[in-house]
C-alpha cells in the first residue's frame, strides 16, 4: 500500500515536474514483501517522452486581410475562425525528424455591418490536409514545415430577414507555413498499456494561404414557401482575391 | 411621342412608409429617384455618385455603372434624346479629398463611351430643358447657403448649357433686383425677326428675364411685374405667342394678365439684342388660376378662369378687352382642343373648363370659335360623380378625370372632349397610383400599393368596352414606369419599382404589351453591384 501510494506521489510529481527523474523512496524492503513489490510497481516510469502517433487539437486561425476587398468582404481586418485537427505522426525518417499529417476542420464567421450600412454575415467552412516535416530540437520543442490544401465553401448574407441576399461559392485553397510545436511528456494512463499515454500538444504556426478568389452572386433569399415566384436575378458583388497571412494556434492532445 | 403621367392618388400613401429600424441608416445607399430613359432606367447614388442602367432586355438585369462624379442632386432624361443628365455639386476639397468641381453630366446608355462632363462655374441646384433639349440652364433655387454649400455665392447666376455640345456652356448672372429665380420656362423653337431661336423667360417674384439663348454674347432683358416693390406678384405660368411676338405672363398675387410685346430693334452692338420689350397689363377682373392661348395673328384671345368669381375670361390683347362669362361653377384648369361637339362637326378651338381641387362637380365645355359673340350660349356644363382632383390629357381627345372620394377611395373617367362623354372606369378603393401613358391605346396602368398591377386600354377611345387585366407580383409596387420605346431584343417593357425598405435596387420587369406574371422578371440589389470591387455604394 505505501508503495502503491509512493506510486501515486511519483506520477503526481512527474507530471508537475517532468524533468525531474524518479527517484525510489524508503528502506529497501524485507524479503518476504519483495515479490509484491516487484509485482507492485512497475518497471518504467508512469510519464515518458515516447513518439505520440496521433493528436486531437482545438485550433483558432486569424488570417490578416491586406487587400480593400477583402476586408470588405470580412468587415474586418483579421477574422478569427476556430475549429479541429486531427494528426498523425509517420515513423520517423530519421532520429529527430518526423513526418506528420493532418486533416483540419476550420470554420470562420464574422457579422457585422458593413459600409453599405447593411447587416453582412461572411462565413467560410474549410477541410484540409496538411503535411509537416517536424525535427526535434528538445523533446518538447520541434519547430516544423507544413503545406497544407483544402477545400469548403463561403457564405455570404447581406440585408435584414425577408430582404436579405444571399450566396455560397466554393473554395479551395492552399498554404504553406512554419511553426513550433510543444509537447508534455506523456502520461500513462494505466500500467496494463490498455490505454494509451496522453500527452498535450500545442502549436503556433504563421504562413499564408492562396485560394480561389470568391465572386459571390447574391440572390434575394426565399423560404421556398411560394410554389412559382417571379425569378430575381442575382447580382454580383464582386470577386474578392484569397490571399493573406494566417497566424494557427492550435491545443490538444496527443496519444 | 409618348409620355406617361404619374397621378398621385393618395397622399397618405402606405408605400411612403418604411421601417427605419429595420433598414438601419442608409445614408451611404441614398439613390435619386429613378429616371425612366426611352428603353432603359437609370439610378444614381448620390452618395457615391455612381450610376445604374439597366437595360430589360438583359437577361441577367445587370447594371452598367457609369461614374458622374461627386454629390449628384439632379438625375433627368435628357429632353428629345435618349440619354441620362445629370446635375452634380462636386466636392470643395479638403485635406483629405481633392476638390472637383460641380458638372453636368450626359450619359448614354446605348454607348459604352465615357460620359460627357462639362465643368460648371457654381454649385447649382436646379436645371430647366427646353421641349427640344437643346438647351438646358443651370440656376439656383434658393438663395440659402444650404443649397449649393456656399456661404457665399450670387444665387441670381446661372449657366446656360447646350446639351448637343453645338456652343460651349455660358454662365452669367442676371440682373439681381432682389429676387432669386423661381423657374424657367422656355419657348417653343420658332422663327423671330428673322432668326430661327429659343427664348427662356427665368421667372423671379415681381422680375421676368429673358434671354436669347440662341445669342449667348447678348445681354438679358429683365422685366420687372410691378412699378414699385410695395407689392409681390410672383410669376407662375407663360405662354409664347411667337407669331405674335408676345410673351403672357400669369402671377399669383396679381388680378391681370402681364403682356410683354416684343419689337424689332436694330442691336447697338454685338451684346445688345435685336429686340426690345415693352410690358402691358390685361386686367382680367379676378386672380387668374390658368391662362391658354388660342387662334392666331388679330383672332388670337387668351382664354383664363378666375375661379373666384366663377367666369370664364376672354382677353383680346390687341385691344385689351375682356369679355367674361359666368361658368356657374367653380373652374380653374383649361384642357384647350381643337374638335367637333354633339352641336357641331365643324373643327375648332374648344376647351374643357375643369375645377381641379376646388370641390366643382361639373364639368364645363366651351366652344371658343365666337365665344365673344355668344357668350352664355357657347358654355355647356356636364355633371360629374364627385370632385376631380386631376385632370390628364390623352390622345385622340380624350381625358382622363381622377376623382376622390372623402372615404379615400379614387376612381376615374375618361372624358370624350368633342362627344362629351363621361365614361366611368371602375375602380375600387384601394386604388393607389394611376400612370397614364398617352400613347395610342393610352394604356392605365395602376396599383393598389400591394402587389397588384391592373392595366386599362382605352383602344376605343371610350366609345365601347374598355379591356382590362390584372398581373399579380410577388412584393408591392413602389412605382410604374411603362417605357417609351422597345429594348435591343424588341419588346417594349414597363418597370415596377418595388417596394424596397433596404434601398438596395428591386425591379421588376414585365413586356408592356403583354404583360403577364409567366414573362416577369425582377432584379433586386443591383445597386450594391460589384460592392466588393469598387469599395464603395
Amino acid at each position: 500500500m505505501t508503495t502503491i501510494r509512493h506510486g501515486f506521489l511519483i506520477l503526481s510529481t512527474a507530471a508537475l515536474l517532468p524533468a525531474l527523474p524518479v527517484v525510489a523512496h524508503g528502506a529497501p524492503a524485507p524479503a518476504a514483501e519483495a515479490a509484491i513489490l516487484e509485482a507492485s510497481v512497475p518497471e518504467a516510469s508512469p510519464t515518458s517522452w515516447e513518439p505520440l502517433r496521433f493528436a486531437l487539437a482545438a485550433e483558432i486561425q486569424t488570417g490578416w486581410m491586406v487587400q480593400d476587398d477583402a476586408r470588405l468582404l470580412w468587415g474586418r481586418r483579421s477574422p478569427t475562425g476556430a475549429g479541429l485537427s486531427l494528426s498523425y505522426d509517420a515513423p520517423r525518417v530519421a532520429r529527430k525528424t518526423t513526418v506528420g499529417l493532418d486533416l483540419s476542420w476550420l470554420a470562420t464567421t464574422v457579422s457585422t455591418t458593413n459600409g453599405l450600412d447593411l447587416p453582412q454575415k461572411t462565413s467560410t467552412q474549410v477541410f484540409g490536409l496538411g503535411v509537416s516535416l517536424r525535427y526535434d530540437v528538445f523533446r518538447w520543442l520541434s519547430p516544423y514545415a507544413r503545406v497544407a490544401g483544402g477545400m469548403g465553401w463561403a457564405a455570404l448574407t447581406m440585408g435584414s430577414p425577408g430582404f436579405d441576399l444571399r450566396d455560397r461559392e466554393f473554395l479551395y485553397q492552399g498554404s504553406a507555413g512554419a511553426g513550433l510545436l510543444v509537447r508534455s511528456p506523456a502520461v500513462r494512463l494505466s500500467h496494463s498499456g490498455k490505454l494509451p499515454a496522453l500527452a498535450f500538444v500545442g502549436r503556433v504556426e504563421g504562413g499564408y494561404t492562396l485560394g480561389n478568389a470568391t465572386d459571390f452572386s447574391l440572390k434575394l433569399y426565399s423560404d421556398g414557401s411560394g410554389k412559382d415566384p417571379i425569378p430575381v436575378e442575382a447580382v454580383s458583388v464582386g470577386e474578392v482575391a484569397r490571399r493573406f497571412p494566417y497566424l494557427r494556434i492550435s491545443l490538444g492532445v496527443g496519444f | 411621342m409618348k409620355r406617361a403621367y404619374l397621378l398621385p392618388l393618395l397622399l397618405a400613401s402606405p408605400l411612403g412608409c418604411h421601417d427605419d429600424a429595420a433598414t438601419g441608416d442608409s445614408s451611404s445607399r441614398a439613390v435619386l429617384p429613378m429616371v425612366a430613359l426611352d428603353n432603359s432606367v437609370a439610378y444614381v447614388n448620390s452618395t457615391s455618385g455612381s450610376t445604374f442602367l439597366l437595360d430589360p432586355a438583359n437577361l441577367a438585369l445587370g447594371p452598367r455603372m457609369a461614374a458622374t462624379g461627386k454629390s449628384p442632386i439632379v438625375a433627368a432624361k435628357c429632353n428629345g434624346t435618349n440619354q441620362l443628365l445629370v446635375l452634380t455639386n462636386g466636392d470643395q476639397g479638403s485635406s483629405s479629398t481633392a476638390a472637383e468641381p460641380a458638372r453636368l453630366v450626359l450619359i448614354d446608355p446605348a454607348s459604352n463611351a465615357a460620359p460627357v462632363t462639362t465643368d460648371l462655374p457654381g454649385r447649382f441646384d436646379q436645371i430647366a430643358q427646353s421641349e427640344d433639349g437643346v438647351f438646358a440652364i443651370l440656376y439656383y433655387g434658393s438663395a440659402s447657403s444650404g443649397a449649393s454649400g456656399s456661404m457665399l455665392f450670387n444665387p441670381n447666376d446661372l449657366a446656360v448649357a447646350t446639351l448637343d455640345g453645338s456652343k460651349p456652356l455660358a454662365s452669367r448672372p442676371i440682373r439681381s433686383l432682389g429676387s432669386v429665380p423661381s423657374g424657367v420656362v422656355f419657348s417653343p423653337r420658332a422663327t423671330l425677326f428673322g432668326q430661327l431661336r429659343t427664348l427662356a423667360a427665368v421667372l423671379a417674384p415681381n422680375y421676368v428675364t429673358l434671354l436669347d439663348l440662341d445669342n449667348a454674347n447678348r445681354t438679358e432683358i429683365t422685366v420687372p411685374l410691378v412699378a414699385d416693390g410695395t407689392e409681390t406678384v410672383t410669376p407662375v405660368q407663360v405662354l409664347f405667342d411667337m407669331v405674335g411676338t408676345a410673351i403672357y405672363v400669369r402671377a399669383d398675387g396679381s388680378n391681370d394678365i402681364f403682356q410683354i410685346s416684343l419689337a424689332q430693334a436694330t442691336p447697338a452692338d454685338a451684346t445688345s439684342n435685336d429686340f426690345r420689350v415693352s410690358l402691358s397689363l390685361i386686367g382680367s377682373g379676378s386672380a387668374p388660376s390658368d391662362m391658354e392661348m388660342y387662334g392666331t395673328g388679330d383672332t388670337m384671345r387668351l382664354a383664363v378662369t378666375t375661379p373666384a368669381t366663377q367666369q370664364l375670361v376672354i382677353l383680346d390683347p390687341t385691344t385689351g378687352n375682356a369679355t367674361s362669362i359666368p361658368t356657374a361653377t367653380q373652374v380653374n384648369q383649361i384642357l384647350l382642343f381643337q374638335g367637333t361637339s354633339p352641336k357641331s362637326s365643324q373643327v375648332q378651338d374648344r376647351a374643357m373648363l375643369v375645377g381641379v381641387g376646388t370641390g366643382a362637380t361639373a364639368l364645363v365645355f366651351a366652344d371658343l370659335q365666337d365665344i365673344e359673340t355668344t357668350q352664355g350660349l357657347a358654355l355647356e356644363s356636364w355633371s360629374i360623380p364627385a370632385p376631380v382632383v386631376n385632370v390628364t390629357p390623352l390622345p385622340g381627345n380624350l381625358a382622363l378625370l381622377t376623382y376622390q372620394y372623402a372615404s379615400g377611395g379614387a376612381t376615374l373617367s375618361i372624358v370624350n372632349l368633342a362627344d362629351r362623354t363621361i365614361e366611368p372606369i371602375g375602380s375600387s378603393g384601394s386604388l393607389q397610383d394611376v400612370t397614364v401613358e398617352a400613347t395610342a391605346q393610352s394604356r392605365l396602368w395602376g396599383t393598389d400599393g400591394a402587389n397588384r398591377l391592373e392595366y386599362l386600354d382605352i383602344v376605343d377611345h371610350g366609345q365601347g368596352p374598355l379591356f382590362s387585366a390584372e398581373v399579380l407580383l410577388d412584393q408591392s409596387i413602389a412605382s410604374i414606369s411603362p417605357l417609351a420605346t422597345k429594348s435591343a431584343d424588341g419588346i417594349r417593357y414597363v418597370v415596377l419599382e418595388m417596394n424596397d425598405p433596404m434601398k438596395l435596387g428591386y425591379l421588376t420587369v414585365l413586356n408592356a404589351d403583354q404583360p403577364d406574371r409567366k414573362g416577369a422578371r425582377s432584379a433586386y440589389g443591383f445597386l450594391i453591384s460589384d460592392y466588393f470591387e469598387r469599395g464603395q455604394p
